[in-house]
């Protein structure tokens, strides 16, 4: 079986080196022994979206964000489908936005979203910025990461994270992200794949194979391991000191 | 009279800070305090010049400086680090007679590409250099966009632009304006026909995110540009380098000022061209501005030779979450004839803040150290296997990558092994841990 990966909109949506999430993923499945087949799309390509495993988007500014969504919703129904159907969504940093069903811009601006879920974000003109440390239920491992926006979203119906440190979706701590099925957004930014080891495990076996039965001698990255190990170390720490 | 007293209490905290080597923002902090609307009450010289963007600031300010004074101008400009409103406060009053008149017939301002609009929101600049915009310090700055709307609150209408003319996200200050003059590089011989960098800045156009097409590159997004669909486009400069010739170390400005360099970077060819449009616009003699900027030397610590055990080295300060300037130091690094070693250092993120991120090593161009002349590449500091991971994912041989958590350790190793040239590459945060360990020449 061939496990069908579309990066999208890689080409603008890339501000904080997300396309490594890709590059990991790619190199753990096949490491696993699985067939693996990277797709991207393109700003401004049009093309059969139906049918991939995975569908990833990484983040970009406000302005390429709009831009980015202009083109996507002619991938509504499609991408909503999809979701339905259980296939495996990640969108990080602010792609998580175009999840939901509307964003309202700074200037007061309304752009219509993908609606996969009910929630709305407003952008503001003040940055967030931080580190963050975030538990999700079903994984065991806190998630280490980084959260890098200008907006508040509102009325998640199940988030993906509780921050223990950082912002969340209405920027305090609590709920973050959002979860349906096995649509995933969060606000985390950059290679969150790379940076949770148990994260790249996770995000695998949802890839509709059961990893653990069929490739029992899984993967392990030294180089991963390690440095999640430093990165919690050191945001617990500055848990404490504050 | 809170102007007076604004003025003396900042020369005396100047003056008791120079005895305990306090920083150079706090003096201007309490002027600012005293007399908030202190930089309005200033009697400033006719001409104010200012430097923002994201790389190369520091260095321009130094050369301009350096080309002023040796034509007779008397200038005051900060240093480095005390580039928002407090540190400029600071060097304002510092140069300011009791009355509130500056003695100086410039003023030349270093400007934090954020902080700007402060500073600015009470005296205006006459010229105005933008020198580039990349992604830079993104945990704080967000992204180079959300930088340029930071700026842009900064340039106002009878303020003379000085722009890079093949950075397009800089030249997009310049769309709609008459006032401004460009800088930027003709086609050259260390031009690139491809894109070549971890990712693409200058894929869409800034105007419309329509598509872009480039003639050629001269590092990264940083080249000859124009949109397929709306009419921006790279601009015709006023101020060029028409030729670069890096195996006799000169380039031509202008098709006649011939200049030596000190320094083979494309970095310095940039800051060396926006200095000299600077100093040519402020009326210096041409010709006199090419011989004090030949073969000029900063003296700003970017750049600094050093021995470590039978080993030769060239310390090349690049900064920490900001991918372009370390391509610059790799890209110099490959240029290399002679057989090197290189040491990246990343221990400390930022010495001005706190965070753990490392996202931006994904953005490096990491294969460019895959290349002959390179021989083994030491991976250092707290964030090694982050560096180690990034590093298995280039063309990187990984045979070459050693890694040490401890500096001292692999300063201490490269020290006891071989005698091939070295390259350290790291932050201004993680200098000191490398140079206590090596002898300075």
């Amino acid at each position: 079986m061939k496990i069908r990966i579309l990066h999208m909109y890689g080409d603008i949506m890339n501000f904080y080196g997300e396309y490594a999430n890709i590059s990991i993923l790619e190199r753990y499945l096949v490491d696993c022994g699985a067939e693996v087949e990277v797709d991207t799309l393109s700003l401004y390509e049009d093309k059969d979206i139906s049918g991939y495993d995975f569908y990833y988007m990484g983040s970009g500014t406000e302005d390429s964000q709009k831009t980015a969504l202009a083109q996507l919703m002619k991938y509504k129904d499609i991408l909503k489908k999809m979701s339905d159907d259980g296939k495996t969504i990640l969108f990080t940093g602010n792609a998580f936005e175009l999840l939901g069903s509307k964003i309202t811009d700074a200037n007061g601006n309304e752009y219509d979203a993908l609606g996969i879920g009910g929630f709305e974000t407003t952008e503001k003109n003040k940055r967030i910025t931080g580190d963050c440390l975030a538990k999700n239920d079903d994984c065991e491992d806190i998630f280490i990461g980084f959260v890098n926006k200008c907006s508040i979203t509102k009325g998640v119906e199940k988030p993906m994270f509780k921050m223990m440190m950082g912002y969340g979706n209405e920027c305090e701590l609590g709920d973050e992200g959002f979860v349906r099925l096995n649509t995933m957004g969060t606000h985390l930014i950059g290679p969150i794949i790379i940076k949770n080891p148990h994260f790249l495990k996770f995000i695998a076996g949802k890839l509709g194979l059961d990893i653990k039965k069929e490739f029992p001698k899984q993967p392990t990255y030294e180089y991963m391991t390690k440095s999640y190990q430093t990165g919690l170390k050191e945001l617990k720490n500055r848990i404490e000191q504050n | 009279m809170r102007k007076i007293l604004a003025i003396i209490v900042c020369k005396l905290i100047k003056f008791i800070g120079g005895f305990v080597g306090k920083g150079s923002s706090l003096p201007g902090k309490y002027a600012l305090k005293i007399c908030p609307d202190i930089l309005k009450r200033v009697h400033m010289p006719e001409k104010i010049i200012a430097v923002t963007g994201s790389n190369g600031k520091t260095s321009t300010v130094e050369m301009i400086a350096s080309i002023f004074k040796s034509s007779g101008i008397k200038v005051a400009y900060n240093i480095e680090g005390s580039n928002q409103i407090e540190g400029v406060t600071t060097m304002i009053l510092d140069n300011c007679s009791l009355t509130g008149k500056m003695n100086a017939d410039v003023l030349l301002i270093e400007s934090d590409e954020r902080y700007a609009k402060y500073t600015f929101k009470w005296f205006k600049p006459t010229h105005y250099v933008i020198t580039n915009l990349y992604r830079d310090q993104l945990t704080r700055n967000g992204h180079p966009m959300w930088v340029y709307d930071a700026i842009k609150e900064s340039v106002f209408d009878d303020t003379q632009l000085i722009l890079n003319a093949d950075d397009p996200m800089v030249s997009k200050f310049g769309a709609n304006r008459d006032n401004v003059v460009w800088f930027g590089l003709d086609h050259c011989s260390t031009d690139e026909e491809e894109f070549v960098g971890a990712y693409n800045d200058g894929l869409y156009c800034p105007i419309c995110k329509a598509t872009m097409e480039y003639d050629y590159y001269h590092f990264n997004h940083i080249g000859k540009y124009h949109c397929t669909a709306c009419d921006y486009a790279r601009r015709d400069t006023d101020y060029s380098v028409s030729e670069i010739d890096l195996d006799n170390d000169k380039i031509v400005v202008n098709s006649k000022h011939e200049i030596k360099l000190a320094f083979k970077s494309i970095y310095n060819i940039y800051n060396i061209l926006s200095a000299f449009t600077v100093c040519s616009l402020i009326g210096i003699d041409e010709q006199k501005i090419a011989s004090n900027i030949s073969n000029y030397i900063l003296k700003n610590g970017r750049f600094i030779r050093f021995s470590l055990g039978e080993h030769k080295g060239t310390f090349l300060v690049s900064k920490h979450e900001n991918s372009v300037s370390y391509d610059m130091s790799f890209k110099y690094i490959a240029s290399q004839k002679e057989k090197c070693s290189v040491i990246v250092i990343v221990d400390a993120v930022s010495r001005k803040y706190f965070t753990s991120e490392t996202s931006w090593l994904w953005d490096i161009n990491f294969d460019l150290l895959e290349c002959d002349c390179v021989e083994n590449i030491y991976l250092c500091g707290k964030y090694c296997n982050d560096l180690a991971l990034r590093a298995e994912f280039s063309k990187i041989d990984k045979n070459k990558i050693k890694l040490y958590e401890d500096i001292n350790e692999a300063c201490d190793i490269i020290k006891n092994t071989g005698n091939e040239n070295l390259f350290a590459v790291t932050c201004f945060s993680d200098k000191a841990k490398f140079i206590s360990n090596v002898t300075i020449e």
